[in-house]
């Protein structure tokens, strides 16, 4: 943990130091890019230096691949928010930002299941701040719906922790992975604390039917918020959560048969998967059915999680990097468009195209990816996904996990068509492209939407399948 | 991509058409010929083996494929060069470059994958041709066509199943035994090779074709590429299907030929024009073709097929020749209409020459051919099945009659306007000749079984008297008799319309049904129940937290066993 | 063992009232009692440093804020009167709840095989503990502590923008 406490400490000192300037127009922003970037490029060393090692949690491979997304994502929140964000207080708005990335950047760093709990807290109480920073009625009622529902997950949490102390006195990694071993994985005390995690942890995540505070935080928060708690922040702080979780549970439980929890997980995941497709069909918000979308992706992430053979997990996790991206850059793009028309209802918009065709093309990517569409890095992942659990004998779950791909692709097809095609309508006569600022992370993270999906192969052989190995 | 290096000059030719033609209008016509004659040259560079063997292990293509390849591209440089005279449009010369693309393509190709691609491809070529000149036709053109390009990939989908494999090369090596879905595999794929160059039921396409179409056009598509291909794909099937074949499909093949014979046999007689004549006469070549293919289907001799397929290259050269002279006819004085032709034999005494050569030729005569292909087709027909001789008599016999007809009006004394000439259409059907001279009189060289002859030098067995005798009678009767003038209304292309117009009604009825099914009900359901959960998260906070309660409980329940799947 | 059971349900009542009390300064009186309980548990399971640090910083310096600034807002009375009724449901489900625990709470303790006994006392001091052992969670602690006072500063400071 010490070795990758760098990347909290900095951003926490430049959280203080942003906060002292809270006035400035251009230094809060300035610092909290720079420090991002150097973090980003950092955690890019790091991992490239840790692929071959082994595996141990809270300071592996793993840790390091989240690291990574966290900064990326984060830089171009960042980069975004010097330019969409409408605030004076901008020292405050760059410090919180920078805090959250420092307690997500523990989430993943973290060797013991009690310094994860810290650390998800601090991500809950930033991003309870960042949801509620306009302080407009709607935001504030959000924020307090996400407080409501990651209070009950931290009580959850706290709850597995100190069954956990009764039952094994050691809350490190390496304390479960030895009890799990010595106890074959088949003991109801273990099942039951994995489990009460295993809940805390969708509910942080956001999976269905635990998931009602995600589109109301998502639609009430600015663009910028959404993307990072979108892109990021349910990923980090639920998602890598439950993979450890469901790694650790897979430890002696390869197939599944006894992993109770683990199938309980799946089952939960695949509800997720259907009900955030249908519910957002009939969306009439555009960060409304973003949300949706989201929640549908993690039940993607999570069933293959849960699944946790090798392929799957591979799936998984590639999973969680292409949905940080894609989903960040749908958020930026609706951010794009609210700055420009000043709304994200769908109906209230045609034709956005002629006038914003950047923001349009790289909507379209995105959507597209999310959807699962060949070439796009997102076709990978699902495939990964899909096939992972046909070859192990989940037919069922496989075929509807493809079904909702198909039914991704209706909702947003309907959104394109709805917003961004079509002969435009009177409403957006006065509609502008956004600026260069607030185009060049989209381009950014279309490219990288484009470039991983046609270097697939590439990726494959030199991550993947070591990856893959390494999990068997 | 070696054995595609030829493709490199068309295709590179039409990028450079598509890209440049508004700057020069007259670069069409030059990048055509251009990229004709550089594939020609570059067909002759993709050499790889000493031996001109049929089989050929690894990548590069067999010298049978490249003799064929030469001759598409000889062919396409010809019609390019014959073009420059006939039409101005440039979509012409694109077209050129196309169909020499895709059928250099079909013949290089070492599986059937590409070699379908490329083979499909045609169809795309063959409707631009005709699409400015006649919508109706080029549309009839592409259905048929099609139809017979699906016959032909529902054969290499049973062949693949059968086998496993798509390669060529697989062939070469193996005995395939066969079994009922291969019996089927060989009738749909062999259909579908002689599908393009206008077997029974595929040929109607051909004599409208022929008659809208410029000379240039038709010389190089159905007569010459298409032909050439069919032989292609049937010498790739006799090496695949080699070893065994059961009485059934023999009996099929012939059966086929058969019927081509008699269909074109019945549409000749009633000829007013000599491109139609032509066109008829392709018909019925490839009806004699199959004809001899499936006589010789029990031969364990690779030695007798080749030269059926050799005669088919042959033919494929004499209806080419006999193309292009319509062509400088229809050139010099304005139509081919055999009335308004009378008397021009005086004012064009080469290109009558040439067809006359062209039309014994085609009618069989036996010294015109260095294989003596109609002698060794009739003399395997007798031993077949001896009654079976009368249909090559009869096609000999049909075609001497109509070309005998037509050369009595060509050489009546009527006095005409004296025609222009053209010196390009000249040299064209020059070199057209070339190949026709070459198969007649090249029996002096003997080469490896590709090219040898089979029956070398003038031959007095009573089977090539019995073909003189059926030639001179035809001759005779022409002078006196005759054409019938019947008019021929249903083709099974109309036939087949109308049905199809019936099936597609009640097709509709169900789609709209599988619609209602697969569309409009689980839209509505799918919609039913959007609404429903956006209408359950508006804003209700106990609410989210009654969903959170129950997703616990149902949680706790499916960890501890009760009721887990 | 029972005293804890006792202590327990003392501190979720005096928790029940500080949510449904009428007005303010109740409210931060009974968040105080629950403090001083969970307090005196802490003691009891000999864990004083925990007990010394929850005493004085929930139980005296927090209550002492939310007591000052209860009193300096004066309407609290009617304010606290509409919200009550939304937390009506709290003690039934509750009752429920407690219900449910003493039913199937043995099943979870005998799965556990939770002793009666308490645990030994460790065998490390408090300060070996926090910066041996834990230095991650202090970290941990310093983030929440900045965010915490971001989140004051955020929500509950100067100027909002909209």
């Amino acid at each position: 943990m010490l070795l990758n406490g760098i990347f909290v400490i900095i951003p926490v000192i430049g959280a203080v130091i942003c906060a002292f300037l809270n006035k400035q127009k251009q230094a809060p922003g300035l610092l909290a890019n720079i420090i991002l970037l150097f973090g980003f490029l950092i955690s890019l060393h790091i991992f490239f230096m840790s692929l071959g090692q082994e595996w141990f949690f809270g300071e592996d491979v793993l840790s390091a691949f989240m690291l990574i997304m966290i900064y990326m994502v984060a830089l171009a929140v960042a980069f975004f928010a010097v330019f969409a964000a409408s605030t004076k207080r901008r020292g405050s708005y760059f410090a919180i930002l920078l805090v959250i990335t420092a307690g997500m950047a523990g989430v993943v760093c973290s060797q013991d299941l009690f310094t994860l709990y810290v650390f998800l807290e601090v991500v809950a109480v930033a991003s309870f701040v960042l949801i509620a920073f306009y302080n407009r009625e709607k935001s504030t009622e959000g924020a307090i719906r996400y407080f409501y529902l990651s209070s009950i997950a931290s009580a959850f949490i706290l709850f597995a922790i100190s069954l956990l102390l009764l039952y094994t006195g050691d809350t490190t990694y390496e304390g479960l992975v030895k009890t799990i071993l010595q106890t074959q994985g088949n003991s109801a005390p273990l099942n039951i604390i994995l489990g009460t995690l295993a809940v805390a942890l969708m509910i942080k995540t956001g999976l269905f039917p635990f998931h009602s505070w995600t589109p109301d935080a998502y639609e009430s928060a600015s663009s910028p918020i959404s993307a990072l708690l979108a892109g990021i922040v349910t990923k980090v702080a639920g998602t890598y959560a439950l993979v450890l979780v469901c790694m650790l549970l897979s430890i002696v439980n390869f197939g599944i048969e006894h992993n109770t929890v683990g199938k309980a997980i799946m089952w939960f995941g695949l509800g997720s998967i259907v009900f955030g497709a249908l519910a957002a069909q009939e969306q009439k918000d555009f960060k409304r059915m973003l949300a949706y979308s989201s929640i549908s992706q993690m039940g993607y992430i999570t069933i293959a999680a849960a699944l946790a053979t090798p392929l799957a997990m591979a799936g998984a996790l590639f999973h969680i990097f292409n949905h940080a991206t894609f989903k960040t850059l749908l958020f930026f793009c609706a951010g794009n468009v609210k700055k420009a028309t000043g709304t994200t209802a769908i109906n209230e918009m045609r034709g956005l195209q002629e006038k914003m065709p950047y923001t349009s093309a790289t909507a379209t990517i995105g959507m597209l990816a999310t959807a699962g569409l060949p070439p796009f890095s997102g076709f990978w992942s699902k495939l990964f996904i899909i096939a992972a659990l046909w070859q192990a004998g989940f037919i069922g779950m496989s075929v509807t996990a493809l079904f909702a791909s198909v039914l991704t692709l209706a909702y947003f097809l309907k959104l394109q068509r709805g917003m961004f095609f079509g002969s435009a309508s009177k409403n957006i006569a006065n509609v502008k492209e956004q600026g260069m600022g607030f185009l060049i992370p989209c381009f950014a993270l279309a490219f990288i939407i484009i470039a991983v999906g046609i270097y697939f192969p590439f990726i494959y052989n030199n991550f993947l399948s070591p990856f893959i190995k390494v999990l068997q | 991509m070696i054995p595609f290096f030829p493709l490199v000059f068309p295709l590179a030719c039409i990028v450079f058409l598509l890209a440049f033609k508004k700057y020069m209008p007259n670069t069409p016509k030059f990048l055509a010929f251009a990229g004709t004659t550089l594939s020609l040259v570059a067909v002759f560079t993709v050499q790889g083996t000493e031996s001109l063997k049929i089989f050929q292990d690894g990548v590069l293509p067999t010298p049978f494929a490249l003799a064929i390849a030469v001759f598409i591209a000889f062919f396409a440089t010809l019609a390019a060069l014959a073009a420059l005279r006939e039409t101005k449009s440039p979509s012409f010369y694109f077209n050129i470059l196309l169909s020499t693309a895709f059928a250099l393509g079909a013949v290089l190709s070492n599986n059937f994958i590409m070699m379908l691609l490329f083979w499909e491809g045609l169809l795309i070529s063959l409707y631009l041709f005709i699409l400015p000149i006649n919508a109706k036709t080029a549309l009839k053109a592409f259905l048929i066509n099609a139809a017979g390009d699906v016959v032909l990939l529902v054969g290499i989908c049973l062949f693949y199943l059968q086998n496993g494999t798509l390669d060529f090369t697989f062939f070469a090596k193996t005995n395939t035994l066969l079994t009922s879905s291969g019996l089927w595999a060989f009738i749909l794929m062999f259909t579908g090779a002689v599908a393009k160059a206008g077997a029974f039921p595929f040929h109607n396409w051909i004599e409208p074709a022929a008659m809208q179409m410029p000379a240039s056009f038709t010389a190089m598509l159905p007569a010459a590429i298409e032909k050439l291909l069919a032989v292609f794909l049937m010498g790739k099937m006799f090496l695949i299907f080699f070893p065994i074949l059961p009485a059934t499909a023999k009996v099929f093949v012939c059966a086929l030929g058969i019927i081509t014979i008699a269909v074109a046999a019945i549409n000749m007689l009633v000829f007013k024009d000599i491109k139609q004549l032509l066109a008829w006469n392709i018909v019925m070549q490839i009806g004699l073709l199959v004809l001899g293919m499936g006589v010789h289907i029990f031969d364990h001799l690779l030695h007798d097929t080749l030269f059926v397929l050799n005669h088919g290259i042959f033919k494929a050269a004499l209806l080419a020749c006999a193309f292009f002279t319509a062509g400088a006819f229809k050139l010099y004085f304005g139509s081919t209409d055999i009335e308004e032709l009378k008397g021009t034999a005086r004012h064009a005494p080469l290109m009558t020459f040439v067809l006359f050569i062209c039309a014994l030729g085609l009618s069989g005569l036996s010294f015109v051919d260095i294989f003596f292909m109609p002698s060794a087709l009739v003399a395997d027909t007798y031993a077949a099945m001896p009654i079976l001789i009368i249909i090559p008599a009869l096609a000999a016999f049909i075609t001497m009659f109509t070309f005998a007809k037509v050369f009595f009006a060509l050489l009546v004394k009527k006095s005409r306007a004296k025609a222009e000439g053209s010196h390009i259409y000249n040299t064209v059907v020059f070199l057209s000749f070339l190949p026709v001279l070459f198969f007649t009189f090249g029996f002096e060289f003997s080469l490896e079984p590709f090219l040898a002859p089979h029956f070398a030098g003038i031959n007095l067995s009573w089977v090539s008297i019995f073909n003189i005798l059926v030639l001179l009678l035809a001759l005779a009767l022409a002078v006196k008799v005759k054409l019938p003038s019947y008019k021929i209304k249903h083709n099974t292309y109309t036939i087949t319309i109308e049905a199809i117009t019936v099936f597609t009604k009640w097709l509709y009825k169900i789609d709209r049904f599988m619609d209602k099914l697969i569309d409009t009900w689980p839209s509505a359901i799918v919609k039913k129940i959007s609404l429903f959960f956006s209408r359950a998260h508006r804003g209700n906070t106990p609410q989210y937290l009654l969903w959170a309660i129950l997703g616990l409980l149902i949680f706790a329940a499916l960890v501890s066993d009760w009721g887990i799947k | 063992m029972t005293l804890h059971f006792f202590l327990v349900i003392c501190m979720i009542i005096c928790a029940l009232a500080a949510v449904m009390a009428k007005r303010m300064i109740h409210s931060a009186i009974f968040l105080a009692l629950v403090s001083v309980l969970l307090a005196t548990i802490m003691f009891s399971a000999y864990a004083p440093w925990a007990g010394v640090f929850e005493l004085s910083v929930c139980a005296g310096l927090i209550t002492v804020l939310f007591a000052s600034t209860a009193s300096m807002i004066g309407r609290g009375e009617s304010y606290a009167k509409r919200e009550r009724k939304k937390f009506l449901f709290l003690p039934p489900v509750l009752i429920v709840f407690g219900v449910l625990v003493w039913l199937f709470g043995g099943q979870i303790t005998q799965v556990f095989q939770i002793s009666q006994t308490p645990a030994v006392p460790a065998f490390m001091t408090v300060g070996d503990v926090m910066w041996n052992l834990r230095l991650p969670d202090l970290l941990g602690q310093l983030c929440l502590f900045v965010a915490g006072v971001m989140a004051v500063r955020v929500i509950l400071g100067e100027g909002s923008d909209e």
